[in-house]
């Protein structure tokens, strides 16, 4: 049996613990706003926070969440837009958005952890988010508007 | 289809260096002749969208509501290049309606917006003129129901954001309140109307973002594989390894067994030509998409490789190479 806390909320689950935290969230508990790409940490698409840092939940075991606060992008948002999300309105950053909770997931956890990131702090806190639709710059532009809406 | 047509080498090589530009001959020939749904009236509804169920609804594309509501149907699939907000905006923009008072309906499948098949990059290419045109046939509607109201000529009136005005009196009238009387009158045909000029549009060109942009910052866009109905269950299929191949035998006994699988389907192969028919294989199916992805791996499964079994793609190379160098006709 693992125990969980997902979105404030205490959680229980006695089905495979091997099973990645991502399938649980979309499958079990039907949090679809966090995506499946490449089910191999490579893509970024299923970012969400574990104990409020970024972490890939399709390659996180049920087993591995045990015992820890998970966030995601539905709870995000839950009281009110955060100010990566409204950075992100701001900035017109998704064009399809199907990496979009996962590169804002990940801007979270960085500004969290680096208030005011530099251009190449940036990239390399955002390097394993992929954007098929290319929209880089944008995200890049919303972070550092997001950082002075933070401070 | 598009059919290259063949530039001579020599003449190909004279062109890019001789104007120093790449020169590559393409000529679009459509397979099927696009006909553009019906906007004409009789044709517009069937109770299904907000469009048909507005009070004024002259067209399929397009209803306004006695609150000013414009209803816009989206008749293209969305798969990530903002069509459903690109196409309803040219008919607004055409309607003069108020951006912020439009709603965005999705369509189902259905034959009064003709071929619905979203690809090729063709939707507002092939759509724009007919937005515009829903749009405007709304519009002189609501322009002459104006006119009639105020016993003056339809032409000295006009439209600004979401209403009709006469200059001359300085009357105005919302789109809401004239929708009833609009209603009673004729669609325009086609020929009829009065498009706006280019230096007019309050949108089409102005850098307007996605109707679905908070949507997709929130996590709450939904997407093919967001879709939950009551007691669905997931499948993950196990495809040929050859293109064109087939099952030769299948053991799916150790799947089975996983935790949560439910049942294996075999999936027939395609009759080629391949098109857009499924590749075949083999499905698990599973309480969830773990389950099956487990279950997946644990297939025992012999192909049947079949025609393509000997495909070498350094042969097509080569072979390749070798038509490049041949003469062209």
């Amino acid at each position: 049996m693992v125990k969980l806390k997902v979105n404030g909320i205490d959680r229980s689950f006695d089905g495979d613990s091997n099973m990645p935290l991502l399938w649980y969230v979309r499958d079990i508990l039907g949090l679809t706003g966090t995506k499946f790409g490449c089910g191999m940490a490579l893509c970024g698409a299923c970012t969400v926070h574990k104990n409020g840092e970024a972490i890939r939940s399709c390659v996180t075991s049920m087993s591995a969440a045990a015992g820890s606060e998970i966030r995601t992008i539905e709870d995000l948002g839950a009281n009110g837009l955060h100010p990566v999300q409204e950075a992100w309105l701001e900035m017109n950053v998704p064009q399809c958005g199907y990496c979009q909770s996962g590169q804002i997931m990940q801007a979270v956890s960085l500004l969290k952890s680096k208030p005011h990131p530099a251009d190449q702090e940036i990239d390399d806190a955002m390097a394993g988010n992929i954007c098929r639709c290319g929209t880089y710059q944008r995200i890049r532009k919303a972070i550092k508007l997001a950082a002075g809406k933070i401070a | 289809m598009s059919q290259i047509e063949n530039v001579s080498r020599r003449k190909f090589l004279k062109g890019v260096f001789g104007a120093g530009a790449l020169i590559l001959t393409v000529r679009y020939i459509p397979t099927v002749r696009y006909i553009p749904p019906m906007w004409a009236q009789g044709q517009s509804t069937n109770g299904q969208t907000e469009a048909d169920r507005a009070t004024l609804h002259p067209n399929v594309f397009v209803g306004i509501q006695q609150d000013g509501t414009v209803c816009i149907v989206a008749h293209r699939s969305e798969m990530g290049t903002v069509i459903r907000t690109s196409l309803p905006l040219v008919l607004a923009d055409e309607l003069d309606a108020d951006w912020k008072r439009v709603t965005i309906d999705q369509a189902i499948g259905d034959k009064r917006y003709g071929d619905q098949n979203t690809d090729g990059s063709q939707s507002v290419r092939r759509f724009y003129d007919t937005m515009r045109e829903c749009g405007a046939a709304a519009r002189s509607m609501l322009i002459q129901a104006a006119a009639l109201q105020w016993n003056v000529p339809a032409l000295d009136c006009s439209t600004e954001l979401h209403a009709v005005v006469h200059k001359a009196t300085g009357r105005r009238a919302g789109y809401g309140e004239l929708a009833t009387a609009a209603a009673r009158l004729t669609v325009p045909k086609k020929e009829q109307l009065q498009l706006k000029k280019s230096s007019e549009w309050r949108y089409i060109g102005k850098g307007m973002t996605s109707v679905d942009l908070e949507k997709l910052c929130t996590g709450k866009a939904m997407y093919g594989m967001d879709a939950r109905v009551d007691g669905m269950v997931y499948a993950s299929i196990e495809h040929p390894p050859v293109f064109g191949g087939k099952i030769k035998s299948l053991d799916d006994q150790e799947a089975l067994k996983v935790a949560g699988v439910r049942q294996t389907v075999s999936i027939d192969p395609f009759k080629p030509p391949a098109a857009f028919q499924p590749l075949g294989g083999v499905a698990v199916i599973a309480d969830n998409t773990w389950a099956a992805f487990q279950g997946r791996k644990k297939l025992k499964i012999t192909w049947d490789n079949g025609p393509n079994e000997s495909y070498d793609s350094s042969n097509t190379r080569k072979s390749s190479r070798k038509l490049r160098t041949s003469r062209g006709s």
